[in-house]
């Protein structure tokens, strides 16, 4: 039987609350951060919502954030677009019937004369839409066998006077030429000016297309994504960033207030944003408002064969929904949750919401696993995943860091996917790592493989192919985009953590996460606060790694070691010529070039290795394309190694950082012994 | 013990006789098992012959080292691949003539004073060897035919209950259905080593051995599927405690590595020895039932 509760003492939990605890007050007590002197945070909440009570936020009194860097930490985004909706499912149809108001603000500095509204789900309503004509690999590649489409209904703007005005007869769903209709733009009768609010009223029917990238059906099971007219966001110089659904694109909006009604049959258990503020059952019907603030997104899922088990983590109603069966694993999910969600937030700030959702699919329904969503996430593994294989625990705990990375601090996920995708990334290995050790992937059989040396191995697949930070819609493969945005981005700010030091990066990213929460920062916001933590230099080498297809790759280029001798030859002394022929002195002499190729600098250490068994490290700062180490000691230099403690994850080639004296080479004796013992198994095995 | 010694005094067909063989048939498949491994050890030596702990990072835990090793040098590795498929085939089917010898070796030596000499053992395994090598290529289709029934039904099963049940009772049925096979598959192995043991025996054909075997098994279903299954089941099992060694050593060499190695060869001795001791269960066995058929039915 599943049940959520665990002990607040159990051991390993208590170890890592330990953990978490020391790296706080750390980071508490370092100078640098500027914590001594923090003033209580101001709340920046807007006018145009007075009736606003606790929108899902946690009701704990907490007296304010952190203050990493002395500034204020934001309580509560700016409301822009607050939804008031009500979605009515029809299981069998697989159909969703909406309706209900946005209320937008023109947060901008200019006067505006037309909305741009993203209609999502029109994604998979035939093959000429630009997510369909796009598939280059990947999720979604495979296209749903049942189409899905949002069919506008009614919009109407509200007017001063109450009267409504229709949209609907003037919205532009198709640019000429293109079948695409994710993308409207709706001209308005008359111009919003700066500050101005608007009510818009809305009636829409979805289809949910058969299980495809994030949302759709399968069976009774319905995963409702990207389901609801959905404003843009309207960017501070009034342009707008809108864009078309791309194969491998996500979202982008403002943030608001989603009261969102949801009508099921009463049979259904239902998943959602936000906490439930009223529930009933009437006309064999279930019915669930879940009402949240601070938020740029609303799914929600509903399926009548949902199990789930709850418990409350570090404040937070943490729910797992799992299909039958899938108990162990749905407790798999839970036990990261209980390490991730405090451990992000002591990195990154607190969670500001009371609930947490995580929906755990049926392998059939997989495009829908592994997905993001204010306070919802999904997972997904094979309910029987060996214990050992972390594939639950590290979907869970990447979905988790989405909270922070997508949800909090809400950059633009079409226009700069690394920014949520790749510090995420990075953030699911350190965590990972924190919680698994050097097994945070994989630690079965005596096998442990960690999840930063599987993004450092993938990253490097395509680091040459085109660059880290660009659009989604602009790289040219699924599997490059998952190369270089997931795996690239998490391996080079890896590199950092682990050459300038963890406490550094994660100051860094720290500072980051909490400076832009409720907000919508860029590239150049990141990198300055890399440049403030870690200075210009290093924040340039992270730009060129992230712009510039930036590379790197250290090798050991020759040892060399011979017996100390004096100096031979002619020499000038006194008025006198003398001739001294060079002979043997106590001790050896010895040196190794240490090469370093690419664009990217970083110091790194090399061990020379005696052959007495001795090491000595030198450090070399990484400047210019190669440097010769001399050597001197009682005994003879029989190799070196560059960068023996593998800080360097980005670095191209690791095989050519080793370089020995000539003789010294080493067989490869395990690898023999242990090929030849498996080999001779599957001998034994297929012999008659 | 005591029963062994009685074995002995009348005759019987026992493993222990021939150690040497054992011994042999362990040495064959060392000597495939380095075919494969030492050109993989000699890439791996190229990338990190030149490290101070030689491949010992390429074990080091979190596998950053392997991991690139398998990607960087996977093209020099598919030849690795490729080699390593063709010994398997070469261990299936050369395989048949130390198999083939260790069984007339055990035959002969049940004999007081009948040892034969190895050049007559490996005549007679030449012998034998065409038969045998029918035997495998029914084997082969006998076990191929199971397992693709057993998909087939697993997979409907799968497609029938999934919306049912829910994925994982249907991915529970599945396994369910797909273990109901096991024992026929292991039916067939059983057969098939006592129709081997037949063709060693007797010098009969395939199909002759065949019905022999099938026949030998008939007689004794019970005992034969236990004789054949705990010393299956215990060679597997085996691999356990050598696997909780090598994570020890984990990537260390030198006397750790000799231990590992020593741990390594023991227990696939150990496997050979309680393949042969099977072997030799088949050929008493096969024995029986060629006597029951000279009689003929009461």
């Amino acid at each position: 039987m599943p049940h959520g509760r665990r002990q607040p003492d159990d051991g390993p939990v208590r170890a890592e609350r330990v953990l978490i605890v020391g790296v706080l007050l750390a980071t508490v007590n370092d100078p640098r951060l500027g914590l001594g002197g923090a003033t209580a945070a101001t709340v920046d909440r807007p006018t145009a919502n007075p009736q606003a009570p606790a929108f899902g936020l946690r009701t704990t009194p907490i007296a304010s954030g952190p203050r990493l860097d002395g500034s204020v930490v934001r309580q509560h985004a700016t409301e822009i677009a607050d939804y008031t909706m009500r979605a009515t499912l029809d299981p069998d149809a697989h159909t969703v019937h909406g309706e209900g108001t946005i209320r937008w603000r023109n947060a901008s500095t200019q006067p505006v004369g037309e909305l741009w509204i993203h209609l999502y789900l029109n994604a998979f309503k035939n093959q000429h839409s630009a997510f369909l004509r796009e598939r280059t690999g990947g999720r979604g590649s495979q296209g749903p066998e049942d189409w899905g489409f949002i069919d506008l209904r009614r919009l109407s703007l509200v007017d001063r006077t109450g009267a409504a005005v229709d949209l609907l007869a003037d919205i532009e769903l198709r640019r000429p030429g293109d079948d695409d209709e994710t993308d409207a733009r709706v001209p308005l009768p008359r111009t919003i000016g700066p500050g101005e609010w608007i009510d818009l009223e809305m009636a829409f029917d979805d289809k949910l297309p058969s299980i495809v990238e994030r949302t759709g059906y399968h069976g009774h099971f319905h995963m409702v994504g990207q389901w609801f007219p959905k404003i843009a966001r309207l960017e501070p110089d009034g342009s707008w960033a809108h864009f078309p659904f791309h194969h491998l694109s996500e979202f982008f909006a403002d943030f608001g207030i989603y009261d969102v009604t949801i009508d099921v049959p009463a049979s259904y258990t239902i998943g959602a944003t936000g906490p439930i503020v009223e529930s009933r059952v009437e006309h064999g019907r279930r019915i669930e408002r879940h009402r949240q603030g601070d938020i740029h997104d609303f799914a929600w899922t509903a399926w009548d064969a949902w199990q789930s088990v709850s418990d409350r983590i570090d404040g937070v109603d943490v729910r797992i929904l799992y299909p039958p069966g899938f108990t162990a694993v749905a407790e798999r999910d839970l036990e990261a949750v209980r390490f991730a969600l405090p451990y992000d937030a002591a990195n990154y700030g607190r969670y500001p919401y009371s609930v947490l959702t995580v929906v755990h699919t049926e392998e059939q329904a997989s495009e829908a696993g592994g997905m993001e969503y204010p306070t919802l996430i999904t997972t997904e593994s094979p309910w029987l995943t060996p214990t050992g294989v972390y594939v639950p625990e590290i979907v869970t705990v990447h979905e988790l860091g989405h909270q922070w990375f997508y949800g909090l601090v809400a950059t633009n996920e079409a226009m700069w996917p690394f920014l949520d995708e790749g510090i995420n990334q990075y953030a699911e290995a350190d965590t990972m790592a924190a919680w698994r050790g050097e097994g945070s992937a994989v630690d079965l059989l005596g096998l442990c493989v960690s999840d930063m040396a599987l993004q450092a191995v993938s990253g490097e697949r395509a680091v040459h192919d085109e660059p880290v930070a660009q659009a989604a819609a602009s790289f040219s493969s699924g599997a490059n985009y998952a190369r270089l945005v997931y795996s690239r981005t998490a391996s080079v700010i890896a590199t950092f953590a682990r050459v300038y030091g963890q406490s550094a990066v994660r100051r860094a990213l720290g500072i980051y996460a909490r400076r832009y929460r409720f907000e919508h920062p860029g590239p150049e916001q990141f990198l300055a606060v890399f440049a403030e933590v870690l200075g210009a230099d290093v924040a340039g080498t992270l730009r060129s790694a992230l712009f510039d297809r930036g590379w790197v790759d250290f090798a050991a280029d020759g040892v060399w070691s011979r017996r100390a001798q004096s100096a031979g030859g002619v020499w000038d002394r006194d008025g006198k010529r003398q001739t001294s022929a060079a002979h043997d002195e106590d001790g050896w002499e010895g040196g190794v070039i240490v090469r370093r190729r690419g664009t990217l600098v970083f110091p790194v250490d090399v061990d020379l290795v005696m052959a007495d068994g001795t090491r000595r490290r030198e450090t070399w700062n990484g400047n210019g394309d190669s440097v010769l180490i001399p050597w001197r000691g009682s005994s003879a230099l029989c190799a070196a190694v560059v960068d023996p403690d593998e800080r360097v994850v980005i670095d191209a080639n690791i095989e050519n950082n080793r370089a020995a004296a000539a003789g010294e080479e080493h067989f490869a004796s395990r690898t023999l012994e242990r090929i030849a013992y498996f080999a001779q198994i599957a001998i034994q095995a297929i012999s008659p | 013990m005591t029963e062994g010694i009685a074995d002995a005094a009348r005759g019987v067909i026992l493993a222990r006789r021939c150690p040497g063989w054992i011994a042999a048939v362990w040495a064959w498949q060392a000597a495939l098992a380095l075919v494969v491994a030492w050109p993989a050890a000699s890439i791996v030596g190229k990338a990190f012959g030149p490290d101070p702990r030689g491949d010992g990072p390429l074990w080091d835990a979190g596998a950053h080292s392997l991991l690139v090793f398998l990607s960087r040098d996977s093209h020099a590795l598919s030849g690795v691949w490729t080699l390593a498929a063709l010994v398997l085939v070469i261990a299936a089917v050369a395989g048949l003539l130390p198999s083939a010898a260790i069984m007339l070796a055990m035959s002969e030596a049940a004999h007081p004073g009948g040892r034969r000499s190895i050049a007559r053992v490996v005549a007679g395994a030449f012998a034998a060897f065409p038969a045998l090598g029918v035997l495998l290529v029914i084997l082969g289709l006998a076990e191929t035919a199971t397992v693709a029934v057993a998909w087939l039904v697993t997979t409907c099963i799968e497609a029938v209950t999934h919306d049912v049940v829910g994925e994982a009772r249907a991915n529970v049925l599945e396994i369910a259905a797909a273990i109901a096979f096991a024992p026929l598959a292991a039916v067939i192995w059983i057969v098939h080593d006592l129709a081997g043991a037949s063709v060693v025996r007797f010098r009969v054909g395939a199909a002759s051995a065949v019905w022999l075997g099938a026949r030998a098994f008939a007689l004794a279903p019970w005992s034969l599927c236990w004789a054949w299954a705990w010393r299956t089941g215990l060679s597997w099992v085996m691999i356990v405690p050598a696997s909780t060694v090598a994570d020890a050593v984990a990537g260390r060499g030198g006397a750790a590595l000799l231990l590992l190695a020593c741990t390594h060869q023991s227990t696939l001795a150990v496997r050979t020895a309680l393949h042969a001791s099977w072997a030799a269960r088949a050929l008493r066995n096969a024995k029986r039932s060629a006597y029951e058929d000279e009689r003929g039915p009461r």
